[in-house]
């Protein structure tokens, strides 16, 4: 029978291009067939094939056990294919236990090159160390590292190359092996050969990447090199070697600006040339003496810098181009300034930005912010808009992220006209496929209309614009106004929302300050009665644009909130010149007919916002719902009232809404002053008094009014306590009774009781309770309510007075206002939290308070105790902790939106594998402990005597045999029967055979090996179990051994066919039991 | 270090693939493979030759290098500590040592010898480092392995000659 070859396959697969799946499936089947063969040429045959197709995305982790079989063949041919087979197809060394078969024939392969004067056997070990390089684990990288140390001595420069090479890949995994064996690499250094030297300094570049400190003690040898050698591929190497000190040792940065210039000057090697620059730019960074004073040949270095990557910018070589960018880019690290006085080089780089190559525009893009100053800023912006237009994909969030970095860099400190830089944004925020910016964006629209006050009317303006043309529009303007299917980032339109919200009160004068010229269109839809209704059907409505969309949730929260906020402002509009003129002094009214529609809109679309399914859109329109309510507003329809009335109404509420809703203006804080705030710590508590002077009860007028409260059976249609942010359908739920507090105080009287229940109190979140504290305060204060201590008894908010756990924390406690409170109820709130943890601990644990505390001071003596030592400051208990996760997400908050991307020192995303190696100090001597691991022979325990005989006879029996023809040698079976803990039955069947012919023991051996080695493609811990202590009993020998088993196999006919079938289904104890009784 | 080599023709078929940072599964190989040729393929040649594309199999800060020869793409995956023009080189010995060792290549050899093109590839680059440049020491090396494969193939194995022992050993005994 012939086996296809892999050219056959090959062909096979091109002539079967329809069903390709299919007659690979059909020969990976026959490959598995011929993989059991016992002729390893057929199986290396098979594993070419399988290699191939492992190319092609197959699996060939199931064969790994056949090449490492043949890998052991003598052969080089097969060798060779059995290495490759293994070095492509073994999947994950480091979990395969194939991979331990492999270390005794490695070793011996790495020993072999030594022993023979031949250069066979050199090429013999260079393919088991480029194996080992490439499926190299721990415990390989253990065990051969004594081996691969002995070839760098090897008289060949071929071998000690390749074991240099792959000492790196050993330390990977082997990460201990570097302290012991760095010595000879060092040594390395100073080989004769130069391309061994080469290697030594590849080594070492890799390894300093990792860890670059344990290689400056070898800086002055490397300095040495740079100056001397003439070998480019060295000195790239020495010289990115030499860049990666650089950090870590800032004298040597000036130390190397001379020869690294000198290497500028006098190389022809463009790559060298380019290396040597960069290095020279990283040097830049760090050449500052201790004084801050430069040195003094740094701006002849800049220029010489400047010059050369100015030369590879202008080539017309793509490559050298990209690299002078990216030289560039690291130039400007430590010399922002340069390019400032170099107007060619400006305009190079701009004219880089319109090069048909993606990776070249992306990298002159990041040179930008280098070259803008205050003067080019808007004609440069002006240009990169244009090419937003043009660019496509990741490049147009590049270059939209970069328009926005160059603006806001420095606090805005390139920007003169703030009008012009909301244009900017709102131009961006229609252009789309930049999803990813839309955030970036929203958030930069409203720091502007928030800190730039004269450019506040106009964020106002635009923003109108941009929630008002999402609406159908007027049908006759839609045919000629192109802008009708204006498209924004869903991102911005919060954003746009929260600034016509909060800056509600300036929308007049927004319409007002238009120039004339283009007028705005405050139509939402035909329907709209003015710019405050057409704003509160843009916000209210559910739908988008051509109402296909849904708004996303958290949008439409904003959006409920802020078009209260506008409504709010619509009944302030013209309250002041109510009654005077009948008309605003400003033109912009906002008419009865107007309020009328607008609070018809709201009401229509908050009850169907209040059946969102998301709690927040959810919750806030229940709540204004009822606040719409509470002042006296209709149900649902309105049709029942005139405008007129309705707008009196609206006018009556004014003064509630917008005390609620826009109480004062919001002021930016930075997180710094906001951390600063809290450290601070909270002021003391006010008094009740205080309290009531911050509040304007004028606000609550409509409190004192009974009308709009009852309707006519008596029951109650809405209260105060309605307008609670926590709770939604109280009014509803437990009917309120009004006592003598509403005839003493003339103040609604709150049941402050229901705030003790004790399942609000457990439901309470810190928000909630100040809230309800507020309230309940307030009518304390006016009706002469029980004084608070009485009446705080029994009130779970107020256990911080009474649980001892909360008077145990508070003087550890920095700060109680480190809790996320408001003032008003912080300190509470802060018992409340503490007693809620003990009380959480004490269900679980069921330990007294007093067992609790002790146990806490148990734990805090002991971390004292641990953390005395290091130094480090003691966490004490809870609420610091908390101050801990708002210092961490501080931290987070305080990360400027745009600082530029720290220099490409600082690696980030160092792959997980190289963390070991990176934790390798060299610079301590080696210890005692750490000596190379010797390789040691297991010593087989003695015996008792009785047995000893035995093993003396089967081991001659052994070597008797290995004197004959190889073709009947069989392997130690007795030794490794013992090993393998098989003792009584290996020296039994010893025994059992001893008397029977030698035809027989011959027949039960050759089972037995057979069995053994059969490639069952599995990977049996027995089979490999054997493999390995092969090895071990005899280095030298074991490749004969093996080489010749198939023949060994082939040769032993007299094995019956049933054995054969059985050994695959049974156990080779059960087996060699069986042989023992047919005998 | 070179995270990998990969060559693909101009469909996006690969003709050799050599991970020195393990990526496990072939199908992970299959989609690196198949995202390589994705970001190498849209460029024309007069794009330069470096690609910032990432290949998240690989971490960060990666940098493909390619070139495009007729038929094929020579990508290699190289992290920071490579000269970027060296790899370029690289590349070109490389190709130069395959038109040696096949005498005018193309993309057929690839194909029907693909593991001679690795045995190459290991006299060049191992475990992710350079191991030579220099093209006559890379030759030297490829054409002493390949006499000695296919004298190991010529040579008579020690099953099949019991007619060369046989022979030999019957002139001993005429001797």
């Amino acid at each position: 029978m012939f086996e296809k070859t892999l050219n056959d396959l090959v062909t096979g697969i091109r002539a079967h291009r329809r069903d390709t799946a299919l007659y690979i499936s059909q020969n990976i089947a026959q490959i598995k067939e011929e993989l059991k063969s016992s002729d390893l040429f057929v199986k290396a045959n098979a594993l070419e094939k399988l290699t191939f197709l492992q190319m092609m995305g197959y699996t060939m982790s199931w064969a790994a056990f056949s090449s490492v079989e043949v890998m052991s063949s003598p052969r080089f041919a097969l060798k060779r294919v059995g290495y490759l087979a293994a070095c492509q197809g073994l999947d994950q060394p480091d979990k395969s236990p194939v991979v331990l078969l492999t270390t005794n024939l490695l070793k011996k392969e790495l020993r072999g090159a030594t022993v023979g004067g031949s250069g066979e056997n050199m090429y013999h070990a260079g393919l088991a160390i480029n194996a080992l390089s490439n499926i190299v684990t721990e415990d390989l990288g253990r065990e051969l590292l004594p081996e691969l140390l002995h070839l760098l001595n090897h008289p060949s420069p071929y071998v000690r190359k390749k074991a240099l090479l792959c000492l790196y890949k050993v330390f990977l995994k082997y990460p201990q092996g570097l302290r012991l064996s760095f010595d000879k690499i060092k040594l390395c250094l100073e080989d004769a050969h130069p391309s061994v030297v080469s290697c030594a300094v590849n080594v070492i570049t890799e390894l300093s990447d990792k860890n670059p400190k344990n290689y400056l003690p070898l800086a002055p040898e490397f300095f040495k090199l740079l100056t001397s050698s003439a070998n480019n591929w060295m000195l790239i190497k020495v010289v990115k070697l030499l860049g990666s000190l650089v950090p870590e040792e800032p004298r040597l940065a000036r130390k190397l600006l001379e020869p690294l210039c000198n290497i500028v000057r006098s190389t022809h090697a463009k790559s060298l040339l380019y290396e040597a620059v960069y290095a020279i730019t990283l040097c830049l960074q760090y050449v500052k003496k201790a004084d801050g004073s430069q040195p003094s040949n740094i701006p002849g270095v800049v220029d010489l810098c400047v010059e050369t990557l100015k030369g590879f910018v202008q080539d017309s070589d793509q490559n050298l181009k990209y690299l002078g960018l990216v030289g560039f880019g690291s130039l400007l690290q430590s010399q922002p300034k340069v390019l400032h006085s170099q107007s060619e080089c400006k305009g190079l780089i701009l004219n880089c930005l319109s090069d048909e190559d993606v990776t070249i525009r992306t990298r002159a893009l990041g040179l930008l912010k280098f070259v803008t100053t205050k003067r080019n800023l808007v004609e440069l912006i002006t240009q990169l808009l244009r090419h937003v237009e043009a660019a496509s994909g990741e490049y147009r969030c590049d270059l939209v992220e970069e328009i926005i970095r160059m603006c806001s860099s420095n606090k805005y400190e390139l920007i003169v006209d703030f009008a012009w830089y909301v244009d900017v944004l709102v131009t961006i925020a229609g252009i789309r496929g930049i999803e990813s910016q839309g955030e970036v964006i929203a958030k930069q629209w409203i720091d502007v209309a928030w800190r730039v006050l004269p450019v506040r009317s106009y964020a106002v303006r635009r923003s109108l614009e941009v929630l008002v043309c999402r609406g159908p529009g007027v049908a006759e303007l839609v045919t000629d106004n192109k802008d009708a299917d204006r498209h924004f980032l869903p991102e911005v339109l919060p954003a746009a929302a929260w600034i016509v919200g909060e800056y509600s009160h300036l929308i007049p004068e927004a319409l007002m300050s238009s120039d004339g010229d283009d007028e705005v269109d405050t139509r939402y839809d035909s329907t709209s009665k003015g710019p405050y209704h057409a704003l509160i059907q843009s916000m209210t409505s559910p739908m988008d644009t051509a109402g296909i969309t849904l708004i996303v949730c958290n949008t439409q929260a904003v959006f409920v909130q802020n078009s209260m906020k506008v409504f709010a402002a619509a009944c302030q509009r013209n309250l002041q010149n109510f009654g005077n003129h009948g008309m605003s002094i400003d033109g912009i009214e906002c008419s009865d007919n107007e309020l009328a529609a607008c609070v018809d809109t709201l009401v229509k679309h908050l009850e169907v916002y209040m059946e969102s399914p998301d709690v927040e859109v959810k919750e806030r329109s229940f709540t204004f719902h009822q606040l719409l309510l509470s002042v006296g507003l209709p149900r649902t329809s309105t049709a029942l009232f005139s405008s007129a009335s309705l707008a009196v109404t609206c006018r009556n509420a004014s003064p509630t809404l917008t005390y609620l809703l826009i109480p004062e203006p919001m002021k930016p804080i930075s997180a710094k002053a906001q951390r600063r705030k809290l450290a601070e710590g909270h002021p003391s508590p006010l008094s009740v008094h205080e309290w009531e002077e911050d509040i304007n009860w004028q606000a609550f007028w409509f409190l004192e009014d009974q009308t709009p409260w009852f309707s006519q059976d008596g029951s109650i249609k809405g209260t105060a306590e309605s307008i609670s942010f926590t709770k939604q359908q109280s009014a509803s739920s437990d009917k309120i009774s009004y006592g003598d507090g509403r005839s003493t105080g003339g103040m609604v009287r709150l049941r402050t009781d229901h705030i003790g229940s004790p399942l609000e109190g457990a439901e309470n979140i810190s928000f909630g309770s100040a809230t309800k504290n507020f309230y309940s305060d307030c009518a304390s204060g006016s009706s002469n309510a029980p004084p608070p201590s009485t009446r705080r008894e029994g009130d779970p908010f107020y256990l911080s007075s009474v649980v001892p756990s909360s008077e145990l924390m508070s003087p550890t406690q920095t700060g109680p206002g480190k809790l996320p409170l408001s003032s008003k109820g912080t300190k509470d709130a802060a018992g409340t939290t503490a007693s809620r943890f003990g009380s959480i601990k004490l269900d679980s644990g069921g330990e007294s308070d007093e067992g609790l505390t002790e146990r806490r001071s148990d734990k805090k003596k002991k971390k004292k105790s641990k953390q005395k030592a290091a130094g480090v400051h003691e966490v004490r208990d809870v609420s610091s902790s908390f101050k801990n996760d708002f210092a961490a997400s501080d931290e987070e908050d305080d990360s400027e939106l745009y600082q530029p991307k720290r220099a490409s020192l600082t690696k980030p995303g160092r792959a997980k594998e190289f963390e070991n190696l990176a934790l390798v100090d060299l610079t301590t001597p080696l210890g005692e402990h750490e000596v190379l691991p010797r390789n040691e022979h297991y010593v087989v325990p003695e015996r008792p005597r009785k047995s000893e005989p035995k093993q003396e006879k089967a081991k001659k029996k052994k070597k008797d045999r290995k004197k004959k023809a190889s073709k009947d040698y069989r392997p130690a079976e007795a030794a490794t029967g013992d090993l393998l803990g098989f003792d009584s039955l290996g020296f039994a069947s010893v025994e059992g055979t001893s008397g029977v012919s030698s035809a027989a023991i011959d027949k039960l051996n050759g089972c037995e090996w057979e069995t053994l080695t059969s490639p069952t493609g599995s990977s049996n811990p027995i089979n490999s179990a054997f493999d390995d202590l092969l090895g071990l009993e005899m280095p030298m020998e074991s490749s004969t051994c093996l080489s010749n088993s198939g023949h060994a196999k082939g040769a032993i006919d007299s094995v019956d066919v049933h054995v054969r079938k059985e050994k695959k289904t049974k156990t080779k104890t059960k087996k060699l039991k069986k042989e023992k009784k047919s005998d | 270090m070179i995270k990998g080599i990969i060559i693909v023709n101009n469909s996006g078929k690969p003709r050799l693939v050599k991970f020195y940072q393990n990526v496990f599964g072939e199908e992970r190989q299959q989609s690196v493979i198949r995202r390589v040729f994705q970001q190498v393929s849209t460029r024309p040649d007069s794009f330069c030759n470096y690609l910032e594309g990432s290949v998240p199999e690989w971490g960060e800060n990666i940098k493909l290098i390619y070139r495009h020869y007729a038929t094929l793409y020579f990508v290699f995956a190289v992290d920071a500590q490579e000269s970027d023009l060296g790899i370029l080189d690289l590349i070109q010995v490389f190709v130069e040592a395959l038109d040696k060792r096949f005498a005018n290549v193309c993309e057929l050899d690839l194909i029907f010898h693909s593991d001679k093109v690795h045995y190459i590839l290991d006299e060049i680059v191992m475990g992710g480092m350079v191991l030579e440049t220099n093209i006559n020491s890379i030759l030297q090396a490829i054409n002493d392995q390949e006499r000695m494969h296919n004298d190991s193939m010529r040579k008579a194995g020690p099953s099949d000659s019991v007619d060369t022992i046989s022979t030999k050993l019957g002139a001993g005994r005429n001797w």
